[in-house]
């Protein structure tokens, strides 16, 4: 079965409906937000998530504009597809206006970057002892000068300077951030 | 009658559409089309607008909105992820300024609580008309940008507990001991109650509504829910913008904010011109001939005397001396919260029309100079250090210039949205070079620091295509519209 209804809330009740009569058809559905994505997959669906599938599509064409191998542009494309588009989900943010409300919205991950400063709270401590996960937020990536090293490889303390690349949702970058900045 | 109060609707919308839309055009805050709206329609004007308990009781309304989507909008994390900035700075400016002013309007022979309101009232700057202004100048994340943003989120904040004390102090001061505490402990009852309902009665009803899918019914809820919460808090003594604001910042949690935000802006923007315009009538014109005295010292002390105070303040938190100039010239101007206490005062007649009437045109004036002193800030300040410092942020193109000369082979991506970051991180991963250009300032400044080939700058425009090295870049792109989505 196909659902391309731009309205999750009516595909969601489709879905559940058909699994609720024991059928065991593959179900593709439609998503055109980031945010009905995991409702439509608890009911039991495949989605199809519109905005991330456009993102690739238009990566394929621009690499083939570019004259890449065809072969080798699928084979990244589909690299992304099998880790269920994580590398697309977060991204860093419009941060002025009604679309910035309306991202957070349907993108919940987000990017930010924070650069530590000699009074800072996280300067001078591990990256471990910051409790970053628990609060449900990634250290991505930390960058001191021109190296940047994955956050979970970094075995240093951190220092003024460093800029940490933080992933998570808003609110737990807002809590993660002023952990790092004041404690607390 | 009912002809005439129709005329009187027409003629006073007309005046302010008008005006408005002249502020529009001049790029001026619609605040001040609405105060000079009042001014003209009002009774020392035209008098086409009577100053009658209707348009007291929507003006009042649009104050409890206002103070609700403050409440929506106010964040526990993130006040206190700059809690330095906006407590200590923004608490500091406050206090010191209200301190100061009211002692010196004692020396001047007020009263003690009238003194203190007044400098508290004159501490206030315009975040309407800063926050416009320096986003237009792309200056919100410069350093000085920043400080003045901190102060007046603490100003929103504080208003808060001005307007809430306000009605405590107007009552007789033998027992103001007594009275504060049994109005904190309502206080107290009132935002239990609230949390109450808020925790357990709110969430589903909401639910419930949002699922039938009626925008109206959502529309009227969210009003109900304000206007309530406003009425349970007036009931129970305390001022209807406390309740306004507790409602809000328990709706604030839930996933319905940002849809309560939208459907109740309209609303408080019509009112909240209306509570303007309704301040603009209560300017009398003969206050200019009568006490101009009194309304020259109200524009010295903002426009002068206010930033000398918060100069030394933004200094102490060891910020450069151009930095804090730059600020404190922003921050050189009455506010529209204000006028709210001046007319908030008057109308609990702590202070009379005599000392209010200058006060509320030295606010007017010093908001009319408001955008010209924010516009030039920056040679205002190059004026008082006259020998400089020589980080003058060059141009955008030729620091898009540099960064590019080493350039060759790559790709321009214009638009460093969801759809151009993704692009970026596949086109990086083929190997291929890549750089990005974008319009907003906060996200280039985030994705720059995490070392992310991105720069400010509007690809619209010719010399800043050439300077991101489009001759020398395989192919152009365009990912939507510049700016991003």
């Amino acid at each position: 079965m196909a659902i391309t209804l731009g309205d999750a809330a009516v595909a969601e009740r489709i879905v559940s409906h058909a699994r609720n009569l024991g059928l065991e058809l593959p179900i593709l559905a439609l998503s055109t937000r980031g945010r009905y994505d995991e409702a439509l997959i608890a009911a039991g669906a495949t989605v199809f998530p519109e905005s991330l599938e456009s993102s690739l599509a238009f990566a394929r064409q621009m690499l083939v504009v570019l004259g890449i191998a065809p072969s080798q542009v699928e084979m990244r494309l589909n690299e992304i597809r099998t880790q269920d588009y994580a590398p697309l989900r977060a991204f860093f943010h419009s941060t002025e206006g009604e679309k910035s409300v309306a991202q957070a919205l349907d993108f919940p991950e987000q990017n930010r970057s924070v650069l530590l400063t000699e009074d800072h709270f996280a300067t001078g401590r591990r990256a471990q002892e910051l409790g970053l996960q628990q609060l449900g937020v990634e250290l991505v990536d930390v960058r001191r000068d021109a190296i940047q090293v994955p956050g979970r490889l970094l075995d240093t303390r951190l220092r003024a300077g460093d800029v940490l690349v933080l992933k998570g949702e808003n609110e737990a970058v807002e809590r993660a951030i002023a952990r790092l900045t004041e404690g607390g | 009658m009912e002809h005439t109060v129709a005329l009187q609707l027409v003629i006073v919308l007309a005046v302010g559409t008008a005006l408005v839309g002249l502020c529009q055009r001049f790029s001026l805050s619609p605040i001040l089309g609405y105060l000079a709206t009042g001014v003209l329609v009002g009774p020392s004007g035209a008098g086409w607008l009577p100053d009658g308990s209707t348009t007291r009781l929507l003006a009042e309304l649009g104050v409890v909105l206002l103070m609700f989507t403050i409440g929506l909008e106010f964040s526990l994390p993130r006040l206190l992820g700059a809690k330095r900035l906006v407590l200590g700075l923004g608490g500091a400016q406050v206090v010191v300024t209200a301190s100061l002013f009211g002692l010196a309007g004692m020396a001047l022979g007020l009263m003690p609580t009238q003194a203190f309101l007044i400098g508290v009232a004159l501490a206030m700057s315009s975040t309407a008309i800063g926050l416009k202004q320096l986003g237009e100048q792309m200056e919100l994340q410069a350093p000085h940008g920043r400080v003045a943003i901190g102060i007046l989120l603490f100003q929103d904040i504080a208003v808060v507990l001005v307007l809430v004390t306000m009605p405590i102090l107007a009552t007789d001061a033998a027992h103001l001991g007594w009275v504060l505490s049994l109005s904190l402990g309502k206080a107290f009852l009132v935002f239990l109650g609230l949390v109450l309902v808020g925790r357990w009665v709110l969430p589903p009803v909401l639910h419930w509504v949002a699922s039938t899918r009626s925008l109206e019914l959502f529309m009227l809820t969210a009003l109900l829910m304000a206007v309530a919460a406003a009425g349970l808090s007036t009931h129970a003594g305390l001022s209807p913008t406390l309740g306004a604001f507790m409602a809000g910042m328990l709706l604030g949690e839930t996933q319905f904010r940002h849809q309560i935000e939208a459907d109740i802006l309209p609303f408080r923007d019509l009112m909240l011109g209306l509570f303007f315009a309704s301040i603009g009538m209560q300017v009398n014109l003969n206050v200019f001939s009568a006490q101009l005295g009194a309304v020259a010292l109200t524009l010295f002390a903002l426009v002068i005397a206010k930033p000398l105070i918060l100069v030394p303040l933004v200094r102490a938190m060891k910020h450069i001396n151009t930095d804090a100039w730059r600020s404190a010239i922003s921050l050189a101007q009455g506010g529209e919260f204000g006028l709210l206490v001046v007319a908030t005062a008057l109308g609990l007649g702590v202070i009379n029309t005599q000392i209010a009437q200058p006060l509320l045109a030295g606010i007017i004036l010093s908001m009319l100079a408001a955008p010209i002193m924010l516009r030039f800030n920056q040679p205002l300040t190059a004026k008082l250090f006259s020998r400089g410092r020589g980080d003058e942020t060059l141009p955008a193109e030729s620091c898009i210039a540099e960064a590019s000369r080493d350039l060759r082979q790559h790709v321009i991506i214009c638009g460093y949205g969801r759809l151009g970051q993704n692009l970026l991180r596949i086109l990086t991963d083929e190997g291929i070079a890549v750089t990005a250009l974008d319009l907003d300032p906060e996200r280039v400044r985030q994705a720059a620091a995490a070392d992310e080939p991105v720069m400010y700058g509007n690809a619209a425009q010719p010399g800043v295509l050439r300077a991101a090295g489009i001759e020398r870049a395989r192919v152009g792109d365009n990912s939507g519209r510049c700016g991003g989505r």
